[in-house]
């Protein structure tokens, strides 16, 4: 959105993708051409391979900074 | 709980929350009110393209990069400043950058961001949605801003808009 932000993409464990703005401070490169977005880590279930994690904003789409991503 | 100025300084000392850059940290000066930090207008805006017909469709996703792709940014500069026409809609974002960490075993603070006054009676309006900096977030406040009357107003960076 402006020059200190990125664009982050982010595939949640239903398969649909969200969207949010977030501070370039909060990326990381990992080397291999994907950027990590640092999140905070509320709960993990080890079976289903899901975690839930706190955004540092909420998505565009669903409006909510909880998202369950795989694992 | 509201904190007043001088709690504000207190947590701005130890870190429990940050507002970068600030001119000073004296209490009973600006950018300090008795109970907010006045919040600066930033260095860019960013313009929805009014003449490409665009459909938003959350349902579909990639919202972010749509709403980039679909506007532009300005960059501003005191000598030229952007004019806001009328009933028009920009995205800017303030000056300073704030960040409002969680720490668990520590008291987390979130916070409040309201458009000026003074702003609001010319029929400008900033930031009129989802006051709440919640705690977890860092960076830079976005704020809607819109012109509700019927002339331009000149925006110019560093000019108090929020607190």
């Amino acid at each position: 959105m402006f020059s200190d932000e990125l664009s982050v993409s982010i595939e949640l464990v239903t398969g649909n993708r969200v969207s949010l703005f977030a501070d370039k401070n909060l990326l990381k490169d990992d080397g291999n051409g994907n950027s990590l977005l640092e999140t905070m880590l509320v709960s993990e279930d080890i079976e289903l391979k899901k975690q839930t994690v706190l955004l540092p904003t909420e998505t565009f789409e669903t409006a909510s900074r909880y998202v369950e991503v795989h694992l | 709980m509201i904190l007043s100025n001088t709690q504000i300084v207190e947590c701005l000392k130890k870190k429990r929350f940050t507002i970068e850059p600030l001119e000073r940290v004296d209490p009973t000066k600006t950018p300090f009110n008795t109970s907010a930090v006045d919040l600066r207008l930033g260095e860019e805006i960013r313009v929805q393209d009014s003449d490409s017909p665009i459909q938003i469709d959350l349902r579909k996703g990639g919202i972010a990069d749509f709403l980039v792709k679909n506007s532009k940014l300005f960059k501003l500069e005191d000598e030229r400043p952007f004019s806001l026409k009328p009933r028009k809609l920009i995205l800017a974002n303030t000056f300073e950058k704030v960040s409002f960490p969680i720490n668990p075993s520590d008291i987390c603070y979130s916070a409040r961001v309201e458009g000026k006054s003074s702003l609001a009676r010319c029929g400008i309006i900033v930031h009129f949605t989802a006051p709440t900096i919640h705690s977890n977030f860092s960076g830079k406040i976005t704020l809607e801003i819109i012109n509700l009357v019927k002339s331009s107003f000149y925006s110019s960076p560093k000019c108090i808009y929020a607190s």
